[in-house]
């Protein structure tokens, strides 16, 4: 296997991440070889792995990594725990970036009662883990240096506090934003798009307004400043950030399948027999991962989940997300991570050489992909020939659960209701046909109760 | 700006203790977000060395200083809180349980 630095972590020069032979290292450079030892040393890093707050990670003793040419800048390597799926904050719900915001902000107080301080607040370097947030940037701390404001602030508001803003008072889906802004909302944005009435509240008048006029206002000055931030008022300005975020709470809006599995056109007994069916499926393939494409709600993941399988539960809809992933706090489930995606449009790679954050595809293929009463959507309410959802199904999948909802089901007549049937070529035999030029059909069942039928395909 | 703050601080303080309904504490909420806009708007132009995050720093520090009063009244109070719960909570676990004994 060859080694390579991972292209998302190059521009902190206290070190950077490498895969070895398959496996994820971090090297820690000269550079931040006091703030490590004191993050070590001073029990601040015991003190949060303790808590679930940080990476854990193991040292490793000093030895020559294929590749990694040797380097004067070395302190020492280190080997973070694996993580079996990275996800992007313009792919979580609201109460994930919540979470993530509240997790970054404990970290900061926790690390100033060890003299220590975040040097950043980037939402990407915060991962869930068995569903909880943590840091996975061991080397985000630095010594608190009493008098000085917290540098990561501005990078916080960007990264956390617009987003979960713009989300709150202007509407869900403006964590999209962040795919095209890799380093959080620009405040100056945030505060143009967010409703007048916000300035009327001081959290958002002070941390968007104003934090936005006052960058505007120094953005070409040369400005000595004088004046200290105590550590008393960082930790007063720590608390603002976090009662703030923490009473932030959705309207219980309605989105268009948000409560899809309230009103849907199956039967109990149909539900239950598709329940069986997925189960039988997911045994026979043995997956150790898992992604549910159009989960809703996510009751299909959770029977992987449940099997101890890692189990990734994406939906296009950012309040069935947030359904799913609330539902997930209140069980304490470990093994499911429910994210928003559009399958017609997946995440893409940004950033740097399009290389800092990987597109959906670049983290795939997964053992097993499941796309439940999705296909009528793919190929009629966005035109994909079949062909090409079994093409793009190939590329991220070893084995596929996928649900075949024929054209006189009641929801696909729905999607047809408004638009000409141009679709002479959707029905099972086409599907079959087409799917089998990259997959192996190991069974069918049709759902009792219902026209629809689940096939289980093995990739060629 | 930093010393009319914290005068600003110590005033709020009294007002908060005398003035202990939540409007009044929104009100002046309020109020002290608008000076806080006033500092910003007629901060003096110093000299020396710039960087992109300047405007941040210096907001941090005036929201800083002006939310320091009231988080000192919030630490204040919760102490104050878990003095009287420890107090009589272990009164009335007693009172509890000498009713419960009658």
């Amino acid at each position: 296997m060859t080694n390579s630095k991972v292209s998302g972590s190059f521009r902190d020069p206290s070190g950077f991440l490498f895969f070895d032979d398959g496996k994820i290292f971090r090297q820690v450079n000269k550079y931040y070889e006091k703030n490590y030892e004191l993050l070590v040393n001073s029990g601040l890093y015991e003190n949060l792995v303790r808590n679930g707050l940080l990476v854990e990670h193991k040292e490793i003793e000093a030895r020559e990594f294929s590749g990694l040419s040797s380097d004067d800048q070395r302190h020492k390597i280190i080997q973070p725990e694996y993580l079996s799926f990275i996800s992007y904050p313009y792919e979580w719900c609201f109460s994930e970036l919540k979470d993530a915001a509240l997790t970054t902000l404990q970290i900061q107080k926790t690390a100033l009662e060890y003299g220590m301080s975040l040097k950043d607040a980037s939402a990407y370097n915060i991962q869930f883990k068995n569903g909880k947030p943590l840091l996975i940037d061991t080397l985000s701390f630095e010594k608190y240096e009493g008098g000085k404001p917290w540098v990561a602030y501005k990078q916080f508001c960007q990264h956390f506090f617009s987003p979960l803003a713009l989300m709150k008072y202007r509407d869900l889906r403006m964590n999209q934003l962040l795919k095209s802004f890799i380093d959080g909302i620009p405040l100056d944005l945030a505060s143009k798009l967010l409703p007048k009435r916000t300035h009327f509240k001081f959290s958002l008048l002070t941390h968007i307004h104003l934090h936005s006029k006052s960058q505007e206002k120094y953005s070409d000055k040369a400005v000595e400043i004088k004046s200290k931030i105590s550590k008393f008022q960082m930790l007063a300005l720590i608390d603002n950030l976090e009662s703030f975020i923490r009473n932030l709470g959705l309207d219980k809006t309605k989105t268009e399948w948000g409560d899809y599995y309230n009103d849907t056109n199956y039967s109990e007994e149909a539900l239950l027999d598709k329940e069986k069916i997925i189960s039988n499926f997911i045994d026979k393939t043995v997956p150790k991962k898992v992604w549910d494409m159009g989960a809703n709600t996510g009751i299909f993941s959770r029977i992987a989940a449940k099997k101890g399988i890692h189990t990734i539960s994406f939906d296009i809809d950012p309040m069935a997300v947030e359904k799913n992933y609330l539902a997930m706090k209140r069980a304490d489930e470990k093994n499911i991570l429910p994210l928003i995606l559009d399958a017609t449009n997946p995440s893409p790679a940004i950033g740097w050489e399009n290389e800092e954050r990987d597109s959906l595809m670049e983290r795939g293929p997964v053992d097993l992909v499941m796309a439940l009463a999705l296909i009528h959507h793919l190929a009629i309410s966005n035109n994909t020939p079949l062909i090409k959802i079994a093409n793009f199904f190939a590329k991220i999948s070893h084995n596929l659960i996928i649900e075949f909802v024929p054209k006189a089901d009641s929801n696909t007549q729905r999607l047809l209701k408004t638009r000409e049937d141009i679709f002479p070529n959707y029905d099972e035999k086409h599907f079959e046909e087409d799917f089998s030029n990259f997959f192996d059909i190991i069974e069918k069942q049709q759902i009792e109760g219902s026209t629809r039928t689940l096939y289980l395909m093995k990739k060629k | 700006m930093e010393s009319a703050l914290t005068l600003l601080g110590l005033n709020l303080e009294f007002l908060y203790i005398f003035n202990s309904t939540t409007m009044r504490i929104k009100f002046h909420y309020n109020l002290l977000a608008l000076i806080v806009f006033y500092c910003v708007l007629f901060a003096p132009d110093t000299y020396a060395y710039l960087d992109a995050g300047t405007g941040s720093q210096i907001i941090q520090i005036v929201i800083a200083g002006s939310v320091g009063a009231i988080f000192a009244l919030k630490v204040y109070f919760k102490k104050i809180k878990l003095f009287f719960v420890s107090k009589f909570g272990k009164k009335s676990k007693t009172e509890l349980k000498s009713d419960a004994n009658d």
